[in-house]
C-alpha cells in the first residue's frame, strides 16, 4: 500500500467538496469524509437495540406488549409517518433539506377532503386523488425551482414555502375541519384490512421497496448519493446535479401528498395544520436510520429500523403508563442522539485514520 | 550603503532540501527592491524568514532592522520592528466594511458603556485612507471595491500602525489586478516610499520590475543568482538568471510524432475565447496528439479547463468540440461529445465518501445499466478490471476514495475518464502533490491513451511533465497563446524562458 506521502487532503479539503450542501447538513456530513468499512455493531447495532427493546417489553409487560393487536397497532401508527420519511430520504441523500413536507401534507389533506365537500361527494375518487397528487407535485416543483434556479438555500426556501402551503390550506378550509360528503369508498382506502393487516401497512411496504430499489439499484439513486456526498465533484464527473436535486424535491412532495391522502382516508375528514407534527419524526427516523445498516448514508433499511425503534419505544413507555408529554420529548431526544451518534462514530474513524497516517509518516 | 533592513548569510534547510543557501538581502530607505525567481527558487522561504514564520538554520547571519537586531522566528518581533506583509490575496474580508477591515484584529475606541465612538472611528479611517490616496466612505463594504481599491485598503491597513512602518513586502500584488490598474499600483508604491518606507516587490512580470524597482535580486535553487541595480538587468539577462545554466538541457525524447490511428482531425478548438484570465485565446487540438500548456500564475493557463468545466462563464469567443460550437460547455454535455476534463482541485477529482467502485463508474453509468436498474455484478467485474489495468492501490473496490494516497486518487480520476473512451482528455495539473512513482505511471497512462488516438491537453506547472510526453507545448501569456514550442525545442528551459518573456518583447 502506497503510504509514502501523507494524505491530509481527505479531512482538510473536504470542506470545499461539499460546496453548497448547506448549513447543518454540511456540518453533519463533513465528518463523513473519512469513511470506512463499518463494523458489525455499527451496522446492526440498531437492529440489536430494537430486538432488546422488544424482549424487555415482552418480559416486563406480559400480556400487554406482545399481542397481535398491539403489534399491528405499532405498525399501523407508523405508516403515515413512514411514507413521509421515505420521501424525505431522497433530498437528504442528495444533500439538501426539505422542511416543507409538513406544509405539503397539510395542504394536501385539506385539498383532497375539500374536493369532496365542495362537489357534494360527486367528484370521482380517482379524479380527486389525481388532482391532489398533481397539486403536491406542483409544490415540489416550486421548491425545486427555488433551490435550483433561484439558488435559495434549501433550508430557508422550504421553511418559506411550508408556511405558504399552510396559508393556502387555511384559505381553502377557512380554518375549519372539512368533514362533509367524504364518500365511504374513499375512506376505505385508509381503513380496509386484508387478513387483519391494514391496507395502509401494505402501502408502506410497497413504497419502502420502491425507494430502496430506486436508491440502491438505479443509476438515478447512485447519482443522488453522489450529489449528496460532493455536489461540485459530482457535477464535474458529469452528474446533472441540478436536475437530480430538483427531482428529489418532486419525490419528497409526492410522498408527503400520498401520506396526506392516506391520512385523510383513514380519518375521514380534513383537519387543519396536521402535517407539521409529521416533520420532526420523519427527520428523527431518517437521521437515526443513517447511522445503521449503511452507516453514513441515508438508507431505507436503516430508516425502517429507526422508525420502529422510535415507535416501539414510545409504545412501551405508554404501556408503562408514562404521561403523554413523553412522546414529543422522546422523539426530539431520538433525533439529537441519532445525530450525535452519527458524528461520534465518524469522529472515531477520523482519529483512526489520522493515527494510521501518523504511523505511516513515522515509517516513511 | 545605508539600509533599513538587512539579513546576511541566511540558510534554511528543510528535512532533505536546502531552500535557502547563504542568502544576503538588504532594503534601503525609500527603495523598491524586486525579488524574482521561479517556483521553488526560495522566494517564499525568504519572505517567511523575514516575517518570522520560518526559523533559519543556526549558522545564519544577523537580521537587522534600523540598526537593531531582530530575533529570528518571532513574528511579533518582526511586526514591532516595522515589517509589514501584503500577500496576493490581501487578507481582506469582503462582507465587512472598509472601516471594519482596517480595525480587524484591533480594538475600537470606546466611550461610556463600551459604546464604539463611530464618528471618531470614521474620521480616523478617512485619515488613514488618505495616506494611500483613497477618498471613499469607510462604511462601504469591501466587496464593492475595485481590485486596485482593495489593494489600497490593504496597504493602508499595513501602514496605519502607531509604530513606524519601515519595510513593506508586496507579494505578487499585480496577480489579481487588471493591467490597466498597474499604473495606479505604481503610484501607490511611490506614495509609500515617499514616506521613507522600503519596499520588497515580488513579481513574475519582468516588465514591472523595470518600471518600478531600483534594485533586483534573482533567486535560483535557494541561492542568489544575481543582484544589482535594475537598469543593469535587461529581460534576457533576467530570464537567463531565473532559468539558470542552459547547458544541462533535458534530453529531447525521440517519439514526439503524434500517432494518429483515429481520423486525424480537430477535436477541440478555442477561437478568441475570453473568460477569467483568458483574453482572446485561440488554439486547436488534433486527435492523437498531446498538447502541453504552460504559463505563469495569472496567465490564464488554468482557465482552459475551468471554461470546459463550466466553472467560468464564456464572455466572448467560441469553443468548438469535434467541429461543433458549444454555447455553454459543462462536463455532462462534453462527455456526450467525447471530451473528458479532469479538474485540478484535489477534492473535486472524486468523491471521498464514496468507494473506489462508485467513483470509477460515476461518469458513465450506461454500460452497467440493464433496463432501468444497475447491473451491480457487471459493475464489480468491470471495476476489478479497471483496478488491475490502472494499478490502483490498494486494490479494494469498496475502499472509500478518501483513504487513498494522492497518486492513487489521481489514477482513479484518470481511469474513470479513460473508461468512457473519450476522444479528448484535458488534464489540469494531473501530477500535483503526487509522488515520483505514481507521477510516471500517470504520464504513461496518458501517453498510452494518445498512442491509441486519444488527444490530450496537459496543463501543468511541472515542466518536466510537459517535456516528457508532449508533442507540442503552447505558452500562455496574458490570456493568449503566445508561442508554440515543438520537437527539440520542448525543454524545461525553453518553456520557462517563453513563460517569462514579456508580452511587449514578444510583439
Amino acid at each position: 500500500m502506497n503510504r509514502s506521502e501523507p494524505v491530509p487532503e481527505g479531512s482538510g479539503g473536504n470542506d470545499d467538496g461539499q460546496g453548497g450542501s448547506g448549513g447543518f447538513l454540511g456540518w453533519f456530513r463533513r465528518d463523513e469524509g473519512e469513511t470506512r468499512q463499518a463494523s458489525f455493531l455499527e451496522r446492526y447495532g440498531g437492529v440489536v437495540l430494537l430486538a432488546l427493546m422488544i424482549v424487555i417489553f415482552t418480559i416486563t409487560l406480559p400480556g400487554k406488549f406482545l399481542t397481535y393487536d398491539n403489534l399491528i397497532g405499532i405498525v399501523g401508527n407508523q405508516t403515515i409517518g413512514g411514507i413521509v420519511a421515505l420521501g424525505l430520504l431522497l433530498p437528504l441523500a442528495a444533500g439538501v433539506f426539505d422542511i416543507s413536507i409538513g406544509g405539503v401534507m397539510t395542504v394536501a389533506i385539506v385539498l383532497v377532503t375539500w374536493l369532496f365537500q365542495t362537489t357534494g361527494g360527486d367528484i370521482p375518487i380517482p379524479a380527486a386523488i389525481l388532482i391532489t397528487l398533481i397539486a403536491g407535485l406542483c409544490a415540489g416543483v416550486i421548491n425545486g425551482l427555488l433551490v435550483v434556479k433561484a439558488k435559495v438555500d434549501p433550508f430557508i426556501a422550504t421553511i418559506g414555502t411550508s408556511s405558504v402551503f399552510v396559508g393556502i390550506s387555511q384559505l381553502i378550509a377557512n380554518g375549519e375541519t372539512i368533514a362533509r360528503d367524504i364518500p365511504s369508498a374513499f375512506t376505505s382506502i385508509g381503513r380496509t384490512e386484508i387478513f387483519d393487516v391494514p391496507l395502509t401497512t401494505v402501502y408502506l411496504i410497497v413504497l419502502a421497496i420502491g425507494v430502496w430499489y430506486l436508491l440502491d439499484h438505479t443509476p438515478f439513486g447512485r447519482k443522488v448519493y453522489a450529489t449528496g456526498a460532493g455536489r461540485e465533484a459530482a457535477r464535474l464527473s458529469g452528474v446533472p446535479t441540478n436536475r437530480i436535486i430538483f427531482t428529489t424535491f418532486l419525490i419528497s412532495a409526492l410522498f408527503a401528498t400520498i401520506a396526506a391522502v392516506v391520512y385523510a382516508a383513514r380519518l375521514g375528514s380534513g383537519p387543519p395544520n396536521t402535517g407539521a407534527s409529521y416533520l420532526l419524526p420523519a427527520y428523527a427516523s431518517a437521521f437515526l436510520g443513517s447511522t445503521m445498516i449503511k452507516p453514513g448514508r441515508f438508507n431505507v433499511p436503516g430508516l425502517i429500523v429507526a422508525l420502529f425503534i422510535v415507535a416501539v419505544g414510545i409504545n412501551g413507555l405508554q404501556l408503562y403508563g408514562i404521561p403523554f408529554w413523553v412522546v414529543e420529548t422522546y422523539q426530539g431526544l431520538a433525533l439529537i442522539v441519532a445525530v450525535v451518534l452519527a458524528r461520534s462514530t465518524s469522529n472515531k474513524s477520523n482519529r483512526r485514520a489520522k493515527q494510521k497516517q501518523q504511523q505511516a509518516g513515522a515509517t516513511a | 550603503m545605508s539600509s533599513i533592513l538587512s539579513i546576511s548569510d541566511v540558510s534554511k534547510t528543510f528535512v532533505s532540501t536546502r531552500a535557502l543557501d547563504d542568502v544576503s538581502f538588504t532594503v534601503g530607505p525609500s527603495e523598491v527592491h524586486a525579488l524574482v525567481g521561479h517556483n521553488g527558487s526560495g522566494k517564499s522561504t525568504l519572505i517567511k524568514v523575514l516575517s518570522g514564520f520560518h526559523q533559519p538554520d543556526a549558522d545564519s547571519g544577523a537580521f537587522v532592522v534600523d540598526g537593531t537586531e531582530v530575533p529570528y522566528g518571532d513574528p511579533e518581533a518582526c511586526h514591532r520592528a516595522g515589517l509589514r506583509f501584503i500577500h496576493q490575496e490581501l487578507g481582506l474580508l469582503d462582507s465587512l466594511s472598509v472601516l471594519e477591515n482596517l480595525r480587524l484584529g484591533d480594538t475600537y475606541e470606546t466611550g461610556p458603556g463600551w459604546r464604539i465612538r463611530w464618528r471618531r472611528e470614521r474620521s480616523r479611517a478617512r485619515e488613514i485612507l488618505s495616506i494611500v490616496g483613497l477618498d471613499l466612505d469607510p462604511e462601504i463594504l469591501v466587496e464593492e471595491l475595485t481590485p486596485i481599491e482593495r489593494t489600497q485598503v490593504a496597504v493602508a491597513r499595513a501602514l496605519q500602525s502607531e509604530s513606524a512602518v519601515r519595510v513593506l513586502v508586496l507579494d505578487e500584488p499585480t496577480a489579481t489586478l487588471p493591467s490597466s490598474e498597474v499604473d495606479r499600483l505604481f503610484e501607490l508604491i511611490r506614495r509609500t516610499i515617499a514616506q521613507g518606507v522600503g519596499i520588497v516587490y515580488v513579481s513574475h512580470r519582468l516588465e514591472e520590475i523595470h518600471a518600478i524597482s531600483d534594485r533586483v535580486t534573482v533567486l535560483r535553487e535557494g541561492r542568489i543568482a544575481g543582484t544589482g541595480p535594475s537598469r543593469e538587468f535587461d529581460n534576457d539577462r533576467l530570464v537567463q538568471l531565473i532559468v539558470g545554466d542552459t547547458a544541462e538541457e533535458t534530453p529531447p525524447i525521440a517519439a514526439r510524432e503524434a500517432t494518429r490511428s483515429r481520423d486525424a482531425g480537430e477535436v477541440l478548438a478555442f477561437e478568441g475565447v475570453t473568460a477569467g484570465e483568458l483574453a482572446g485565446a485561440s488554439f486547436s487540438v488534433q486527435s492523437g496528439e498531446i498538447v502541453g500548456m504552460a504559463g505563469l500564475a495569472g496567465s490564464g493557463v488554468h482557465d482552459v479547463a475551468a471554461v470546459l468545466l463550466g466553472s467560468l462563464e464564456l464572455e466572448d469567443g467560441t469553443v468548438r468540440v469535434q467541429g461543433e460550437a458549444i454555447q455553454r460547455p459543462e462536463p455532462q454535455g462534453l462527455r456526450a461529445r467525447g471530451v473528458a476534463v479532469l479538474p485540478s482541485a484535489r477534492d473535486l477529482k472524486g468523491i471521498g465518501e464514496m468507494s473506489i467502485r462508485e467513483n470509477l463508474t460515476l461518469s458513465d453509468l450506461k454500460p452497467i445499466t440493464k433496463g432501468i436498474s444497475l447491473d451491480l455484478g457487471g459493475e464489480r467485474r468491470e471495476v476489478r478490471d479497471l483496478i488491475k489495468r490502472f494499478d490502483i492501490r490498494p486494490p479494494e473496490p469498496e475502499k472509500p476514495l478518501a483513504e487513498l494516497s494522492g497518486g492513487n486518487k489521481q489514477k482513479v480520476a484518470v481511469a474513470k475518464w479513460l473508461r468512457v473512451d473519450p476522444d479528448l482528455l484535458v488534464l489540469d495539473e494531473p501530477t500535483q502533490g503526487v509522488d515520483v512513482g505514481a507521477k510516471a505511471e500517470i504520464l504513461d497512462l496518458v501517453s498510452d491513451a494518445a498512442a491509441q488516438g486519444v488527444a490530450a491537453v496537459l496543463c501543468s506547472s511541472d515542466l518536466d511533465d510537459l517535456a516528457a510526453i508532449c508533442s507540442r507545448v503552447l505558452i500562455v501569456r496574458g490570456g493568449q497563446i503566445a508561442t508554440e514550442l515543438t520537437g527539440d525545442r520542448i525543454t524545461r528551459e525553453a518553456i520557462t524562458e517563453e513563460c517569462y518573456r514579456s508580452a511587449a518583447a514578444a510583439a
